[in-house]
């Protein structure tokens, strides 16, 4: 059919002979709906509220070592509750779902159980006091559980709640006194370095008494004074090797035997005197050559004498040579002792030096000892600062004064169910079953080619239409149709009737049905 | 002429069988039950094959056709109830005469839903060679004559299709110029039998039942037929209600 102009006696028409497409569905769908409604089972809600606290001394003073969000929280302790193992526990102990127990396998039951515990958050508007940045918070949560009956809904959502309530304390003292137990372990193995390192030092210190840069300066200052000894001593010793050479000197040109003494004075004097006569006379003045025979006598007994004093070995009896034999002596000995006193000294100088020559390599490998033992000495002041604090943050979670969940609505026990909304159900069946009547009259409409009038027939070929003919009814078709509706009506009402009989005699008492009735339709 | 007409409904037949031809007398409550309404003037329905047939002689008149083939798309659409319904409306017109051919020579009922016994029908004529004047009927309605009943035969298409069928119609159309004749066909749709019938007639009415016919498979079998003899549809069993159909009664009783 081309499309055309509807006109509302085509509609009327088309609604007249699509009157069972449209009721057939409708009715089976409406039927279903209110069966649906009727036959689904009544499911009971059981709901607590648990608020969850703040801290209730302020953070700035004790600052718990429970940090993660509330939030969070929830959701790790639901998982510990949701583990298959409690919820099968609870299973077993309200005997939850009797009906199923045999077609269902342990897993699925847990599961439905799963499913009808829900988990609801009550969030508000917040402005963070410490960001200053608004944001949302979770205040309370609501613990609900979905079941089959009034009472066993009630009592598995109290266990629940308690069940949260207590994992909750559990999971905040675990964490609380697990953060304290970790800084003491902490603190101990860095007690343990922290003596390891003084040790060291000490052993350190030991091995490198007089090498540490504290005692530079007085390295320094002795080595000094060392040296300054040393130049003395040295002084001392050049002037005594001197006054040895000169003592050396004298005790040679002095005899020892007191004669030759005599001799060499007598020698001496008569050469200074030819000295002084050379100057003032020649040669030949007989004072001169008298002289001079003289100190050749003289020099000639002089070496005779020595030759005897020589070869008789005898004790020297000259004072003065006795007195500068003795003086060099002396002279000698100071000497040697100087020069011990001299090489003491310098070995004493040279220690000085090499601790001095030392002491920037000490000073510097004694420095990192240190600032490493300074380092783990902070560490350990560090931990044993935050072990106090979280002993005292244990403190917190054991006297529950800090973040909690408190119980301020507990599960009630339900009056009626929440589910199903057995009147919403029959009202939307009514509008899907409208919905199907006219979905499928309007479908057998469209798909329908037939021919229906005269109009269509004409405007679909193009070729006159002569007469459109009525259906003829004769009496006899009239008679049949009324015996048709009449044992149509007859037989409608026989079976309703014996339905309903039947069904009051052997399914359920209309009385009982009845009260179910009004009871399940909320009247 | 009224007088003349009655002597001559012997149709094809040789004048000098005229006296073998079957008068029948048909029961009017079996009519009725069967749904020929056209039989008592009292019935509503009479006057719109009244319109039907003023319409039809308004078309074929002024051609000077009177070969008319009923046909329709598919079977059971009422063929036949409108060729008789027709034919009675047409005989009972002042000075019409009308002979009604049963062709649906794998189904011939005609006779059956006239009520009558009739143990000859058009294959007889074709096949034995039994004389037309044996095989028309008269019932007893002035100016009406028929030929249905017999044997029912499966190779119709080549029966119908043949030169004697077309003689037979020829010399039925000469025989009275005035006379309608109404051939009812097996459908279009079921076989070749109408479509092979078409060429032998003047003019061809289209029966389509209303809420049953779909409009491919009446586009389909137009399609099958010659479009300038085509005379128009007569569209079958509309619905009206009880309203309209007490309105219709009201004004014509």
């Amino acid at each position: 059919m081309e499309p055309q102009e509807m006109t509302v006696n085509d509609y009327i028409a088309i609604l007249k002979r699509r009157k069972w497409s449209l009721i057939t569905p409708a009715a089976i769908v409406f039927l279903a709906a209110v069966l649906v409604a009727l036959l689904l089972p009544a499911i009971y809600v059981s709901t607590a509220t648990i608020l969850i606290e703040e801290q209730e001394i302020p953070v700035e003073f004790v600052m718990s070592s429970v940090t993660s969000y509330a939030e969070q929280r929830l959701q790790s302790i639901n998982q510990k509750i949701m583990s298959y193992s409690r919820l099968n526990d609870i299973i077993d102990r309200f005997n939850l779902y009797p009906d199923l127990r045999d077609r269902k396998t342990r897993e699925e039951l847990v599961d439905i159980l799963r499913d009808s515990i829900k988990l609801g958050q009550i969030s508000a508007d917040i402005i963070d006091p410490r960001t200053g940045r608004p944001g949302t918070a979770t205040i309370a949560f609501t613990l609900s559980y979905e079941g089959e009956t009034a009472k066993e809904t009630y009592q598995v959502a109290n266990l629940l709640t308690s069940l949260y309530l207590k994992e909750n304390l559990k999971v905040r003292e675990k964490q609380a006194m697990g953060t304290s137990e970790f800084i003491e372990s902490q603190l101990n193995k860095i007690k343990i370095d922290l003596v390891k390192y003084d040790n060291t030092i000490t052993r350190f210190k030991e091995r490198h008494a007089n090498e540490l840069p504290e005692f530079l300066q007085v390295n320094l200052q002795v080595l000094q004074r060392v040296e300054l000894t040393l130049e003395r001593l040295l002084e001392q010793l050049r002037s005594l090797k001197e006054k040895q050479g000169y003592l050396r000197g004298q005790l040679a040109t002095t005899p020892a035997q007191l004669a030759l003494a005599d001799k060499k004075d007598r020698l001496k004097e008569l050469r200074s005197q030819l000295a002084f006569y050379q100057t003032r006379f020649s040669a030949e003045y007989p004072d001169v050559t008298k002289t001079r025979a003289d100190i050749a006598e003289l020099e000639k007994q002089y070496a005779e004498l020595k030759k005897s004093v020589a070869s008789t070995e005898e004790q020297p009896d000259n004072p003065a040579y006795i007195s500068l034999a003795s003086q060099l002596a002396t002279t000698v000995m100071e000497i040697k002792s100087l020069g011990k006193q001299i090489k003491d000294l310098e070995k004493k100088a040279a220690v000085y030096q090499r601790r001095v020559a030392r002491t920037p390599r000490v000073g510097e490998e004694y420095r990192n000892l240190v600032i490493q033992r300074d380092a783990t000495q902070a560490k350990y002041d560090d931990l044993s600062r935050k072990l106090m604090e979280s002993k005292v943050a244990y403190g917190l979670e054991k006297d529950q004064k800090g973040e909690r969940f408190t119980l301020i609505d507990p599960a009630r026990m339900p009056e009626k169910p929440y589910k199903p909304n057995r009147l919403a159900i029959i009202l939307v069946g009514l509008v899907l079953a409208v919905g199907a009547g006219v979905g499928t009259a309007a479908l057998k409409e469209f798909t329908d080619n037939a021919v229906y009038n005269a109009e269509d027939l004409a405007r679909a070929t193009s070729r006159p239409v002569l007469v459109s003919i009525p259906e003829i009814v004769t009496t006899k078709d009239l008679t049949r149709q009324r015996i048709k509706h009449l044992s149509l009506a007859v037989g409608a009402v026989v079976l309703l009737v014996g339905a309903v009989l039947l069904f009051h005699l052997y399914v359920m008492d209309l009385n009982v049905l009845w009260a179910k009735l009004s009871r399940k339709l909320g009247v | 002429m009224n007088r003349e007409k009655t002597l001559d409904t012997a149709g094809g037949a040789p004048a000098n069988n005229s006296g073998s031809t079957a008068q029948v007398i048909l029961e009017p409550g079996k009519l009725q039950e069967n749904r020929c309404v056209c039989i008592s003037s009292d019935s509503v329905e009479v006057e719109i094959y009244k319109l039907l047939r003023t319409q039809i002689l308004q078309r074929t008149r002024e051609k000077g056709w009177n070969t008319i083939m009923i046909t329709s798309a598919l079977p059971d659409e009422g063929k036949t109830l409108t060729a008789i319904n027709l034919a009675l409306t047409f005989a009972k017109e002042f000075a019409q005469t009308v002979l009604l051919v049963d062709c649906d020579l794998k189904r011939q009922d005609i006779h059956k839903r006239l009520g009558v016994d009739s143990p000859k029908g058009l294959i007889d004529y074709l096949v034995d060679e039994v004389p037309i004047s044996e095989l028309l009927i008269r019932p007893d309605i002035e100016d009406l004559t028929f030929i249905s009943g017999g044997r029912t035969i499966q190779e119709s298409t080549e029966l119908i299709g043949s030169p004697k069928m077309k003689d037979l119609i020829v010399e039925m159309k000469n025989r009275y110029k005035d006379r309608y004749i109404f051939f009812e066909t097996p459908p279009v749709l079921y076989g070749a039998d109408a479509v092979a019938f078409a060429p032998l007639v003047d003019g061809i009415l289209f029966v389509v039942q209303a809420g049953r016919t779909s409009i491919q498979n009446v586009k389909k079998a137009l399609a099958l037929l010659p479009e300038e003899k085509f005379l128009g549809f007569v569209l079958n069993r509309t619905k009206i209600t009880k309203q309209e159909y007490a309105i219709y009664r009201d004004y014509y009783q």
